[in-house]
């Protein structure tokens, strides 16, 4: 084959390639684009799970990241159709922007935090004081609803730690990856995580020590395919997906199991 | 300054801080690196390369995840530390000079074998002839000819720490004057909407970013007219 020949050919592969890519919707038109706040990662993958099995037609798609992150992209033209957020801050703020609708908002989840300890605590609160731990990581407080629930627990615990010895994840995944990874002798994390690793020593910490961490949820109002939308909407709401999620490690409003 | 906090000035002086720390411990590790990968004819060279060049090509996430790994108490380099009485590597200040370190090792090294691989053969050949001993033939005439290599070495490999994020992100814990360098506070800000100190400090990385680029540039520009390489 001549040079000539081989090159308009590549071109021309080329040309088609970049033509599908650029110009290709394959995407269903009754698709829902939910932005999830990272917390709920292992919970909404079981929640869609259900979901899909009584609605076998609908498609899911989830893009995990910080409340912060999501809250930032929806303000900016993100085309996401509900957003699940780990606080409700966000939500009341994308609501007064006019850019939620706030008929349809809810609490979809009440985090719990814990105390993972890779010694057996016999005294949670003497393993806090004693401070015999190379680092204790907690949640970076200004970013994360868990971070400011541990800052508050050690407050009202009168417990304080030592700057040098208080790392902070940027959410609580990588908090909890400082403890697995063998940093941190201590990690204020969510329940919801230790449902999914394995962790023997941790403390549920008492819901009076901290305000509680609603994660509220919000229809936006971009969103397009409005059935498809608020039937799943619906179903985050309902009994059954409301026991799922306290199965998950989280309370729920409604579920009473 | 600027109406900067005490914690913004305190987040900018340990950027500049670890920037300055790396790029002095980079030229010492760098200068006889480039030269051996430069004048060596050994099949090791191409490995060495490749080794090298890896924090180019490596997404910050996978540097940041080894070295979280190597840090602990269970890793290579947290044992090693550990039985030299070293506290912990991770979530201080020498482990981040470590970690960027080699993060930046590429930017540095280089711009100085480019500089070494340029020099005219017959000049060293020459001293060599005269009597000359390798010793001072690198230190009389190949250092300062490589001048401008070594300083957009060094210049480059400054201001690649100073950008530095991902990996910080991962192994810092977020610790004021001890791993809560400029970009990690500015990723906080924007994570905690506040976008006007975001945008302070965003601004002042930009401009001094640029003076470096274009200081790097016009220097090197000058001594392409020159004649020196």
């Amino acid at each position: 084959m001549s040079f000539i020949k081989k090159t308009s050919i590549t071109l021309w592969l080329m040309y088609w390639v970049v033509i599908n890519s650029v110009f290709a919707n394959n995407m269903p038109h009754h698709q829902v684009k939910v932005a999830v706040a990272s917390n709920f990662i292992h919970t909404f993958e079981a929640l869609k799970r259900r979901y899909l099995e009584i609605t076998p037609n609908a498609v899911l798609t989830a893009s995990f990241a910080s409340s912060g992150k999501l809250y930032a992209q929806i303000k900016h033209g993100a085309p996401f159709d509900i957003l699940l957020s780990a606080d409700r801050d966000k939500i009341s703020q994308l609501i007064s922007a006019g850019l939620a609708e706030k008929q349809n908002a809810a609490i979809y989840a009440v985090g719990q935090l814990a105390l993972a300890s890779s010694a057996k605590l016999q005294s949670p609160q003497a393993a806090l004081l004693q401070q015999e731990y190379q680092f204790i990581a907690l949640a970076n407080d200004k970013l994360a609803p868990y971070g400011l629930a541990a800052e508050q627990t050690l407050a009202n615990l009168k417990v304080e730690v030592p700057a040098n010895k208080k790392i902070q994840g940027e959410n609580i995944s990588q908090t909890l990856q400082f403890f697995l990874s063998g940093h941190a002798d201590l990690a204020f994390v969510a329940m919801s995580q230790l449902t999914q690793v394995d962790v023997k020593n941790y403390w549920l910490i008492p819901s009076n020590l901290h305000q509680p961490i609603y994660q509220e949820a919000v229809v936006l109002n971009r969103s397009l395919n409005r059935p498809a939308v608020l039937s799943f909407f619906e179903f985050l709401t309902s009994l059954q997906a409301q026991c799922l999620i306290q199965n998950h490690g989280y309370k729920s409003l409604v579920c009473s199991d | 300054m600027f109406g900067l906090t005490p914690d913004e000035i305190t987040a900018l002086w340990l950027t500049f801080k670890l920037a300055g720390t790396v790029t002095i411990v980079l030229l010492f590790i760098s200068t006889p690196l480039a030269w051996w990968l430069a004048r060596s004819r050994s099949s090791m060279v191409a490995f060495v390369s490749a080794l090298v060049a890896l924090p180019i090509v490596l997404p910050p996430s996978v540097l940041g995840f080894y070295f979280l790994i190597a840090f602990s108490p269970q890793g290579v380099i947290g044992q090693l530390s550990q039985s030299l009485g070293m506290s912990g590597l991770a979530f201080s200040f020498s482990g981040l000079v470590i970690a960027s370190v080699i993060y930046s090792l590429p930017f540095v090294v280089q711009p100085i074998q480019n500089a070494f691989v340029a020099m005219e053969q017959s000049s060293l050949e020459a001293a060599a002839t005269l009597g000359a001993n390798p010793l001072a033939c690198f230190f009389q005439i190949a250092l300062p000819n490589a001048k401008v290599g070594l300083l957009t070495g060094a210049i480059l490999g400054f201001a690649h720490t100073v950008g530095e994020f991902g990996v910080i992100l991962m192994i810092g814990g977020n610790i004021p004057g001890e791993t809560q360098v400029v970009s990690v506070k500015i990723y906080e800000y924007v994570e905690s909407l506040n976008y006007t100190q975001a945008h302070r400090l965003s601004a002042i990385l930009l401009v001094f970013s640029f003076i470096v680029l274009f200081w790097v540039y016009l220097k090197q520009k000058q001594a392409g007219l020159s004649g020196r390489v």
